[in-house]
């Protein structure tokens, strides 16, 4: 469904990502994990066409569903974007807009692809928070969004990117700047969805235990380039390269041990 | 029994106008001991940062004591950017509470300041930077660097590494617990992570809308919660391979 071939992404002369190829397939679920300044985040901004000035796709193909999207001007993605590839982001209270109600992000999520009139809309929109499970969906639409909790935002966000059956949702660190708890229903919102739409979901974290609860397929970053890739299993159980090894020694366990530092080197 | 550095009893606090009134901490009561490490967990808008502040002095309470028996106490943050000020290099932001605290000459805190940055690892060249120029766990070495100037004899620790990576979130608590060790250091280790405290905590208090609602050994606490919100606390983390059957068996 989406292929990454060959990807580089630079910010002027500074090349961010490099050499990224990736596949995902139909209603799978792929986990890129990686630091801060890794280029996860450059990655999949890349891939929706979100880059910010004066980051270029240099290098590579985007396949979805087979046409290469990587050389389509801001028009053109304009068309795509939302349509058929949705992305959420880790503040969610700051990716709506804050002078908008709920029903009137999804009215224009909406109308920016099909003509439809503002009732049809609303429907549309109460349909996509109930596949949420969140209640009172008609009271939400009429909510802004510094009247909802964190976790109420992001599920929102969630449904307003579901709005036109994407099918690819980008997600990038969703569940970071939620408590634990909200954190566990922000993810199985994401996985029924999966479950209910076949949508394709690409989420870039840092937190090993999001991926290995949803990941069907997990690749790791680090510096730029993607050092790990393969099914979660091979990846998460018997890592090969030695910055996953270190990367997953430095998540805390709750079995009273310190998390172990990973030693400062360059890795090949 | 070793001697309590920190004793706190029946501490409220309340926000709010007559009107509409929220009990942010709620009659709690703890002890600390010299050389402890007490982690206090529990999810946002529990009270357990606001605890922090009326501990170090940053909020007054509503009612309840106090007791701190050590000389000096320092806090931590969440975010190490933010806590540094913007137009100070990291020396003198290191050197600024000396120069008040003390009747110390210049040079001799200066050379305090650089023994600070060489005990966190922090390379000495970095002095003269200012904070932009610094990464997120650099900056945190720095803030931990400027608390061991008067060396303290409580951390309060609000969230520390929420903000910072998982491998260099490693690194800090890995400096914190050698700190402990070393200098006999008591901490308070505020985290919403039970899977990150009990790394380093001797006991865990759990907080849930103001109170603590269950204390403990770690460990105990971990494999045998009695309350509810523990339970889930504890359910809520995403344990990573190898471990996930370890804890079904719970």
């Amino acid at each position: 469904m989406l292929e990454l071939q060959n990807i580089s992404i630079a910010y002027g002369e500074k090349e961010v990502v490099r050499n990224v190829s990736l596949r995902a397939e139909k209603g799978e679920i792929v986990g890129i994990v990686g630091e801060s300044g890794s280029g996860k985040s450059t990655l999949i901004r890349g891939i929706i066409g979100l880059l910010d000035y004066p980051g270029k796709i240099i290098e590579g193909k985007i396949l979805l569903n087979g046409r290469n999207i990587a050389p389509y001007p801001a028009e053109k993605m304009r068309e795509i974007r939302g349509k058929e590839i949705a992305m959420i982001f880790q503040h969610a209270d700051l990716s709506l807009d804050p002078l908008w109600t709920i029903g009137k992000s999804f009215y224009e999520s909406i109308s920016m692809h099909k003509k439809i009139s503002k009732q049809e809309a609303m429907a549309c929109a109460a349909e996509r928070l109930k596949l949420l499970s969140l209640k009172n969906p008609e009271k939400v639409l009429n909510l802004y969004p510094h009247q909802l909790s964190g976790g109420m935002c992001q599920r929102t966000a969630i449904a307003i990117a579901m709005a036109n059956d994407p099918e690819l949702l980008l997600a990038d660190e969703p569940t970071s700047a939620l408590d634990m708890t909200v954190q566990n229903q922000v993810i199985e919102n994401m996985m029924s969805i999966r479950e209910q739409r076949g949508t394709t979901i690409l989420i870039v974290t840092h937190n090993m235990g999001v991926v290995e609860k949803m990941a069907d397929k997990v690749g790791v970053m680090y510096r730029g380039r993607l050092v790990e890739w393969g099914s979660k299993d091979e990846v998460l159980h018997d890592p090969k390269h030695a910055y996953t090894q270190s990367l997953i020694r430095a998540i805390p366990k709750m079995d009273g041990t310190l998390p172990q530092a990973p030693e400062r080197c360059i890795y090949e | 029994m070793s001697e309590a550095i920190l004793e706190v009893n029946g501490l409220t606090k309340v926000f709010g106008t007559k009107k509409s009134q929220h009990k942010a901490v709620d009659n709690i009561s703890f002890r600390l001991e010299q050389g402890e490490c007490l982690g206090i967990i529990g999810e946002s808008g529990s009270g357990k940062s606001t605890t922090a502040h009326m501990i170090a002095g940053l909020l007054k309470p509503c009612s309840g004591e106090i007791d701190y028996k050590g000389r000096y106490l320092q806090m931590i943050f969440q975010n190490p950017i933010r806590s540094f000020s913007p137009r100070m290099n990291i020396l003198d932001s290191l050197c600024e509470g000396l120069l008040y605290q003390s009747d110390l000459p210049r040079k001799e805190i200066r050379k305090k300041a650089l023994e600070a940055m060489d005990m966190v690892k922090l390379p000495r060249d970095y002095a003269r930077r200012y904070r932009s120029q610094l990464s997120g766990g650099e900056c945190q070495r720095a803030a931990i660097a400027r608390a061991l100037m008067i060396h303290p004899d409580l951390l309060i620790c609000d969230e520390v590494t929420s903000a910072l990576d998982v491998s260099i979130q490693a690194e800090i608590m890995q400096l914190l617990y050698r700190l402990k060790q070393s200098m006999g250091i008591s901490l308070l280790f505020i985290s919403h992570d039970i899977a990150l405290v009990s790394g380093i905590s001797d006991r865990v208090a759990v907080m849930h809308d103001g109170k603590i609602v269950e204390t403990g050994d770690t460990m105990a606490l971990i494999e045998n919660p009695k309350q509810d919100y523990t339970k889930e606390l504890i359910a809520s983390v995403l344990p990573v391979y190898g471990e996930k059957e370890k804890i079904m068996e719970r």
